[in-house]
């Protein structure tokens, strides 16, 4: 090897070599710095976002507080009103009934249990069928339905209290009762006959005969002599509709 | 002499560190210019290997920098409007191309040593 050709062959790759490299600095760190900068403003809406929920959940709350501050505030007023006449005495009384009906107030009595809880050991199968191993909006419906068809009078699905406006909905991964996210196990408590309500939550061929086919530990129904269901927490805003005014005669 | 590519290769750092890119910060671009980065660094390689086996070419590699930079970044947008993620096939053929190159660079490396090893003991 003479060092003549050594130093032709390297100089011939020298000044390429070197521009590729000051090139692939460029290129290299344009892509990180704007890798970067597109991190940065990722975690920015994320936090942004996580602020706004956080704020939204402490006025949801400071309102919740306020609902019931008010409502006590209105119980109040009304006891202090009756107790004047035997007229206001019958009045007070009605009220009563409608606001346990309302869900307005903390009812207590005999009544069930039922819990619903995802299977703890869903069979590893195909995913469509693992589907069927937890608890739905559409079980938890159909439980609340047979409920009230056997005769509760007030129901609360994990301490929220059912009303005649509660709904029942799937919202991904979790179940959201008249908007609140719930999550696996269910607690419905209901307040009625205990021993009808039990059979007709172990009817055979009734709504949880299929969930117990699957998995028998995915459904309990616990007899409770004393149930206590505090009143519901939600607003009561009726906007549209108007009681019709009967004509006098 | 081997100082020189690494001193231009920090210069280009440097420069690109103070001078802001070309296209404002977009969340695709980013990566474009990822895969045509990687597709430079696997001409540069294959260029130092050619230079290592004596039958380094400029304009084969000024040619190979450029298109396949241009070819790997292209495949990535294309891919992006389509729906695929075209910018995978670049990204594991210049991977491996890299690899591959590197090992030829390490041999050439091991036995110049071990040559220039006898060459000195030879004499003394």
């Amino acid at each position: 090897m003479n060092p003549a050709q050594i130093t032709k062959t390297s100089n011939q790759w020298l000044i390429p070599i070197s521009v590729a490299c000051a090139l692939l600095g460029v290129l290299a760190t344009w892509a990180y710095k704007i890798e970067i900068a597109n991190k940065d403003s990722g975690g920015g809406r994320a936090t942004l976002a996580t602020q706004i929920i956080k704020s939204e959940r402490q006025f949801n709350k400071e309102q919740r507080e306020e609902i019931i501050d008010l409502r006590n505030k209105l119980n109040e007023l009304e006891n202090a009103s009756t107790s004047k006449s035997k007229m206001t005495q019958v009045l007070s009384d009605e009220l009563k009934s409608i606001k346990v009906m309302a869900g307005l107030v903390d009812v207590e009595g005999p009544g069930i249990t039922v819990l619903l809880q995802d299977s703890p050991h869903p069979p590893a199968t195909a995913p469509e069928l693992r589907e069927r191993y937890i608890i739905h909006d559409n079980d938890i419906l159909q439980v609340i339905n047979e409920l009230h068809a056997s005769g509760a009078e007030v129901i609360a699905v994990n301490g929220h209290r059912a009303t005649s406006l509660s709904s029942v909905r799937c919202v991904g991964p979790v179940v959201h009762f008249d908007g609140i996210p719930l999550s696996s196990p269910f607690r419905i408590e209901a307040i009625g006959e205990p021993e009808t309500l039990r059979s007709a939550m172990n009817l055979n061929g009734g709504v949880l005969s299929n969930i117990r086919q699957l998995d028998p530990k995915m459904v309990d129904v616990i007899l409770e002599p004393h149930l206590k269901i505090a009143a519901y927490g939600g607003t009561t805003k009726i906007q549209y509709a108007k009681p019709i005014e009967k004509p006098k005669q | 002499m081997i100082l020189i590519p690494i001193l231009a290769l920090i210069l280009g750092i440097v420069v690109a560190w103070w001078v802001q890119a070309p296209i404002t910060v977009n969340a695709s671009f980013g990566s474009y210019l990822s895969v045509a980065a990687l597709a430079g660094l696997d001409t540069l390689i294959g260029g130092i290997r050619s230079a290592m086996d004596r039958n380094f070419d400029p304009k084969i590699f000024v040619s190979g920098f450029a298109v396949n930079a241009i070819t790997a970044s292209g495949l990535a947008y294309c891919g992006d409007q389509v729906g695929i993620d075209l910018f995978l096939a670049a990204v594991v053929v210049l991977g491996g191309r890299i690899f591959t190159n590197l090992s030829i660079i390490r041999r050439h490396l091991i036995t110049g040593a071990e040559m220039k090893k006898l060459g000195e003991e030879a004499p003394g």
